[in-house]
């Protein structure tokens, strides 16, 4: 059957939806967030946390070309490691993206707030109306509209850079003061937390498949759009720094907690008035366009597993007649919701900053299993450069960022596994029977023994 | 005339628009792709959906190719799953050596052809395919200048340069006239033409700037017009 795709995404275009699924969140709310965490050296956590994400944004890159299945990280880790990391993955990287969407729609309707004149203990409640729209959205389907994306994207990079441009004139110099004042330590909680603004460059991967001249073109959209990214979250987090009064920016969020529309403060101090309504509609543009892009990636992951059996058969159903994976899509929407209710919204963004954390992390170890394992059906046509040592990196950078992160996010990281571990036994271990390329590993060792024994 | 022509029909899946039998009849002499093509929002993965509907479609499928083989026209049939339409019909069409792909529309008889002309590109390919067509149905056929200053030579040249060639293929002179226009808006004229005619051929064009943004002209007179239209592919500039 000849069904493959085109290859007919040049590196513009590779950026570019890399870019679009970067920018959201890590922009338009986390910055006051990691202030608190870091003092003005939250400039620098936004760089640490970019080289702790390249090596598994490589490696899954590299696994992507040389498995065309849309699955994503879940798949190439169940094919590396076999069901049982692959239901770990799964269910870790289908909350990550959720808790990631959540925070987007918190985020979104603080900046909502801004341009109606509604008491700002009603963000939760605004949330919870656009999660149930996007929802709805997504169960009814969508077009794909790639024009929209680059749209959205080129719009918000050029009112990012003129933010930045404006704030030159503005920015007092004395804020900066105390910048190392928090430490080293401080520098890595704050990476630790802004860890998931850059988990979107994995969106290459999913596309992998249409990239023309991929050898070529893959590793430089990755490295192309995280580089810009880090110059951009540096300049603005610059910006946002030097604009604002810090002790405004950690305390006028809900419930005196920090400030969810750090941006919009910053374009206060800028322009008045004026400034706020436009940042205010850039952010809710691409917070819009990423609480959405999370949902349908999301419910990707329980639609995956169902098919692998590790999930009920259900989850898998396309409605005849919406032509969506509704199931898919409810339980995800569902999460989505009572993580909306429910838990805290500093929370939500710690927790999928760890989930994230522990996804790339195993991620990076599939690569290596695949590559060890020498399996005839690993043929990628990227090889990840700076093997191992860059994949090494990566693991060792993320579980050290994971350690950084308080005991909420490593009781979270500990409960996926748990949690994972145990669905595995209670529901997969019965259903399936595949072991993958760490299976081939472990055959090879146990045929090899006995001759070197002797 | 020794060129073949392969036509593809598409049709969007399920429970795809019926194609008129009169329009199935002109094509008994060719050979047909029929692609049947699921359109699937962005949610659902192509795969998921096809283990799920890929026998009804296919059932579905084989009934209209049924109808098709009935009238004697040799048919192959592809069943694709997918997002892109518009990209998924010109890479079939590529893959198949379709150089005809028919828009269907409504058509109770077909009577009269209207067939727009320009100088260069596809000129032979186009009266090849229409000499076929007229075999096949005993139409009559308006050929059509839209009086374009791009053309190397003057319309009244091109319109009986291709009198000829529709006379040389077998069509008889009194089955053909000719229509001259000075009217700027192609698109304008050719759709408001249309409706006094039950079917169109239409060479595909060079995209220029203009049609990126606004769409290729035989995409905006398909849209403009129900009647069924043959858009004869640029073969030879691929």
């Amino acid at each position: 059957m000849k069904n493959d795709l085109e290859r007919d995404l040049g590196l513009y275009a590779t950026v570019t939806i890399s870019m679009g699924a970067m920018i959201g969140s890590g922009i338009f709310v986390l910055p006051a967030l990691g202030l608190n965490k870091a003092g003005p050296a939250v400039i620098l956590a936004y760089i640490l946390a970019g080289l702790v994400v390249l090596p598994a944004a490589l490696s899954k890159a590299e696994m992507a070309t040389a498995m065309p299945e849309s699955g994503g990280t879940y798949l190439y880790i169940d094919r590396a490691m076999g069901p049982l990391a692959g239901t770990v993955a799964g269910i870790g990287a289908w909350f990550s993206l959720v808790f990631k969407s959540s925070f987007a729609l918190v985020g979104l309707g603080a900046y909502l707030l801004l341009l109606v004149p509604l008491s700002s203990g009603l963000v939760k409640a605004v949330a919870l109306g656009l999660a149930a729209l996007i929802v709805v959205l997504n169960v009814v389907g969508t077009e794909q509209s790639g024009k929209a994306q680059s749209i959205i994207v080129t719009a918000v990079v050029v009112a990012l850079a003129a933010y930045v441009l404006n704030s030159g004139v503005a920015i007092e110099p004395a804020r900066f003061q105390g910048f190392a004042e928090k430490g080293t330590g401080g520098v890595v909680t704050a990476a630790a937390f802004v860890f998931v603004s850059y988990a979107g460059v994995t969106k290459i991967a999913s596309v992998a498949e249409e990239i023309e001249d991929p050898d070529r073109n893959l590793p430089l959209g990755i490295l192309i759009s995280m580089g810009v990214m880090m110059v951009l979250y540096t300049l603005v987090v610059a910006a946002v720094v030097g604009l604002n009064d810090p002790a405004a920016l950690s305390t006028s969020g809900p419930g005196d907690g920090p400030s969810l529309t750090p941006m919009a403060d910053g374009a206060g101090q800028l322009l008045g008035g004026f400034g706020v309504v436009v940042i205010a509609v850039v952010a809710i543009l691409a917070l819009t366009s990423m609480a959405n892009a999370g949902v349908l990636a999301s419910s990707r992951f329980p639609l995956a597993m169902s098919r692998d059996s590790l999930a009920p058969g259900r989850l898998a159903r396309v409605s005849e007649r919406f032509k969506t994976p509704l199931n898919a899509i409810l339980l995800t929407g569902g999460l989505l919701l009572l993580l909306i209710a429910f838990v805290d919204v500093v929370d939500l963004a710690k927790l999928a900053s760890a989930f994230q954390i522990l996804v790339f992390s195993i991620v990076n170890v599939a690569l290596i299993v695949f590559r060890t394992s020498d399996v005839d059906s690993y043929q990628p046509s990227f090889h990840s450069p700076g093997y191992p040592f860059v994949q090494i990196a990566g693991v060792v950078g993320g579980f050290g960022l994971l350690t950084q992160m308080g005991t909420l996010p490593i009781l979270g990281a500990a409960g996926i596994i748990v949690g994972g571990v145990t669905w595995y036994l209670a529901y997969g271990r019965s259903r399936t029977n595949r072991d993958g390329a760490l299976g081939t590993i472990l055959a090879r060792r146990r045929e090899e023994e006995p001759v070197t024994s002797d | 005339m020794s060129v073949t022509h392969r036509i593809l029909v598409p049709f969007e899946l399920p429970d795809a628009d019926e194609v008129p039998p009169v329009l199935v009849d002109t094509l008994a002499t060719m050979e047909v792709v029929l692609l049947g093509h699921y359109g699937l929002p962005e949610q659902t993965p192509p795969s998921v959906a096809r283990d799920q509907f890929e026998d009804d479609a296919q059932t579905e499928l084989d009934g209209i190719a049924r109808r098709f083989e009935e009238a004697g026209v040799s048919v192959t049939t592809r069943l694709v799953f997918g997002k892109a339409r518009e990209k998924t019909i010109n890479r079939v069409a590529l893959e198949e050596d379709c150089d005809v792909i028919l828009t269907p529309g409504d058509a109770d008889a077909i009577a009269e052809v209207l067939v727009p002309l320009r100088g260069e590109a596809n000129f032979d390919r186009i009266l090849s395919f229409v000499g076929e067509l007229l075999t096949a149905t005993g139409a009559s056929v308006t050929l059509f200048h839209t009086g374009e200053e791009s053309d190397r030579l003057p319309g009244e040249e091109i319109l009986a340069d291709a009198t000829d060639r529709l006379v040389e293929a077998g069509v008889e002179p009194d089955r053909i006239s000719r229509q001259l226009s000075t009217d700027d808006d192609v698109e304008r004229s050719i759709v408001d033409l249309g409706n006094t005619f039950d079917l169109l051929v239409l060479g595909e064009t060079e995209p220029s700037l203009r049609d990126r943004i606004f769409g290729s002209r035989p995409a905006q007179v398909t849209a403009g017009t129900d009647d069924p239209a043959f858009v004869v592919r640029n073969v030879e500039q691929l």
